[in-house]
């Protein structure tokens, strides 16, 4: 951890204003789009954020909380808050937001073959256990090294590589896709509606 | 995102990259949760007082703090093992000693009571504070008596001799006392022995240990009141009783004597309870003969509340006095019944008048007698001749 983050820390713990923003600012927003990918819902989305950093300002209320990695311990609770959240409300298809920016230059049916693809994987993204999912969420949605996830699960970098093995084994099976399999188009849902 | 980490087939890839992208977020609402955010932060502040937690353990936070130390320092360690250990001695020290408090004198930890109590009288630097710890003393051998005995079980010896001790050091002490402060502490202590008389009067008497330390009690008694009425002579009585080591004796002599001693020679004093420090003292010399006192076969020299019917002038006897009328300067015990001029008595006895006087010489060497001497010594010991 760098000595800023590690400053930043301390001053949050003294309920410092404006180290308190600043963390809201920079990580906020990642958080958003990392519960809007599994949600697919902007509202649940917020409300996930905003749970997230009222846990965080409670556990810093009560003299704890993270020592060193501020980002992995945000991601940690959100992707819990996530779960549990799914442990109560069974995933549902989900409808279309008016939120969504949808690019002028994309057509309808691309727009609903796309929204279905997301829902399917969703779909199966949730079948997997909660590590698997967030090992795959982390590493191939959000683009994070192994020991970063490593750090958020707290476990070593083997251990995270196991996970995303099986992880990715029972996705090409809930998805119905061969290991060496090239794209196929009736693997892909939208293929249906725009062939 | 590192390629070493993700790869990836192209299927797999393919539906990874539809979730990827995502609508920018609505401003309004991160602005919203933002306000929120900071409201909370700011109502969740830290308070002036610790919080809950911390407060609630605040002491373990406190040592291991105090413990935890960066640099390793021996002579810390050292202080840390010092205290630890005399911690541990001092406390269980002293938890026996409290233990031992209440235990009787058959049970083993009666040793460590009487010891702390002698600890305790030792290291008590004024005698008022002596007085009252040796009477409380003697209270509490009066009650180890008195419980063993509601027990049935016979009070063992030493617990009586403790008890006399413990009642002459109170003799001893009160009569050390200034001449104006005398009066007070001997009538506490003539009311705490009485209490005590009542106490043993009231147990049940198993064996003869109780009935011995009744009479010890009451001879003391008898000390005191005599203490009370002539205070002065009394003072001196103790002196010298001290000066010879006889204090374990000294309440007896003074109770009242046996009687006439018809064997007893002419100008022997009459304070005779037992062999006396000199042996020797020839006839004529006053107060300390130690004669065995009204023991038929006394042989001359000896002391005891004999019937000096004849002292010689400048004798001395220290006896009780028991003839009411015996004149100033006549000394010896009551059966003195032609006492000459000059001779001296110094018992506590019926007539104190005997020995209020200066001018009879009451009982110190200015009339011959080297120690105090009663009648009643010789009857009480060796004749059982108690009043």
């Amino acid at each position: 951890m760098d000595k800023n983050q590690e400053e930043l820390l301390r001053r949050a713990r003294k309920f410092d204003q404006q180290a308190l923003a600043e963390i809201y600012d920079s990580y906020s927003t990642g958080l958003y789009g990392y519960a809007l990918r599994l949600f697919g819902d902007t509202n649940l989305a917020e409300e996930c954020v905003a749970e997230t950093f009222a846990r965080f300002l409670k556990v810093l209320h009560a003299g704890k909380g993270p020592k060193d990695y501020l980002k992995a311990y945000l991601y940690r609770i959100a992707h819990n808050w996530i779960t549990d959240y799914y442990r109560r409300h069974p995933p549902e298809s989900l409808p279309l937001e008016e939120e969504f920016n949808i690019p002028d230059e994309m057509r309808l049916e691309e727009l609903v073959a796309n929204r279905i693809q997301q829902d399917q994987l969703r779909e199966a993204l949730f079948r997997l256990t909660p590590d698997q999912r967030q090992v795959i969420m982390l590493v191939f949605i959000e683009g994070w090294r192994k020991a970063e996830v490593a750090a958020v699960l707290g476990k070593p970098v083997s251990a995270i590589k196991s996970l995303q093995y099986r992880a990715l084994n029972s996705l090409r099976r809930i998805l119905g896709i061969t290991k060496n399999e090239v794209k196929h188009e009736a693997i892909r849902p939208y293929a249906r509606f725009t062939s | 995102m590192k390629q070493s980490d993700h790869t990836l087939d192209s299927p797999l890839e393919d539906w990874f990259a539809v979730l990827r992208p995502i609508p920018s977020r609505n401003p309004q609402a991160a602005a919203r949760g933002k306000e929120n955010f900071m409201t909370q932060a700011r109502s969740l502040a830290i308070p002036v007082s610790k919080t809950d937690d911390v407060r609630h353990i605040g002491w373990i936070v406190s040592i291991q703090q105090l413990i935890r130390n960066k640099e390793y320092s021996p002579m810390y360690v050292t202080l840390t093992t010092i205290a630890l250990v005399l911690s541990l001695l001092l406390g269980g020290t002293g938890a026996t000693v409290y233990a031992a408090q209440d235990s009787l004198p058959n049970q083993p930890l009666y040793g460590v009571k009487t010891f702390s109590e002698d600890l305790a009288t030792s290291l008590s630097l004024r005698n008022h504070q002596r007085l009252q710890l040796e009477l409380d003393y003697a209270g509490r051998r009066v009650a180890e008596m008195t419980s063993l005995a509601l027990r049935g079980v016979n009070p063992p010896e030493p617990v009586l001799v403790r008890l006399e001790m413990h009642l002459d050091r109170v003799i001893e002490l009160a009569a050390i006392a200034g001449e104006g402060d005398m009066i007070k502490p001997l009538l506490q202590v003539r009311a705490r022995l009485e209490q005590q008389i009542r106490v043993l009067d009231e147990a049940p008497q198993v064996g003869s240990v109780m009935i011995r330390a009744m009479e010890a009690i009451q001879t003391r008694l008898h000390w005191v009141e005599f203490g009370l009425s002539e205070p002065n002579a009394f003072r001196e009585q103790v002196q010298v009783r001290n000066q010879f080591q006889l204090l374990p004796e000294i309440g007896e002599a003074y109770s009242p004597g046996p009687g006439p001693n018809p064997d007893q020679e002419p100008g022997e004093g009459g304070f005779s309870p037992k062999p006396g420090p000199n042996p020797d003292q020839e006839p004529g010399e006053g107060g300390f003969s130690p004669g065995p006192g009204p023991n038929p076969d006394q042989e001359p020299d000896e002391g005891g509340p004999g019937p000096n019917s004849d002292p010689e002038p400048g004798e001395c006897g220290s006896g009780p006095c028991p003839n009411p009328d015996q004149e100033p300067g006549e000394g010896g015990p009551g059966p003195n019944s032609d006492p000459e001029p000059g001779e001296s008595g110094t018992g506590p006895g019926p007539n104190p008048d005997c020995c209020s006087d200066p001018e009879t010489g009451s009982n110190n060497g200015d009339n011959g007698s080297n120690s105090p001497q009663e009648p009643g010594d010789g009857s009480s010991k060796s004749n059982g001749g108690k009043p």
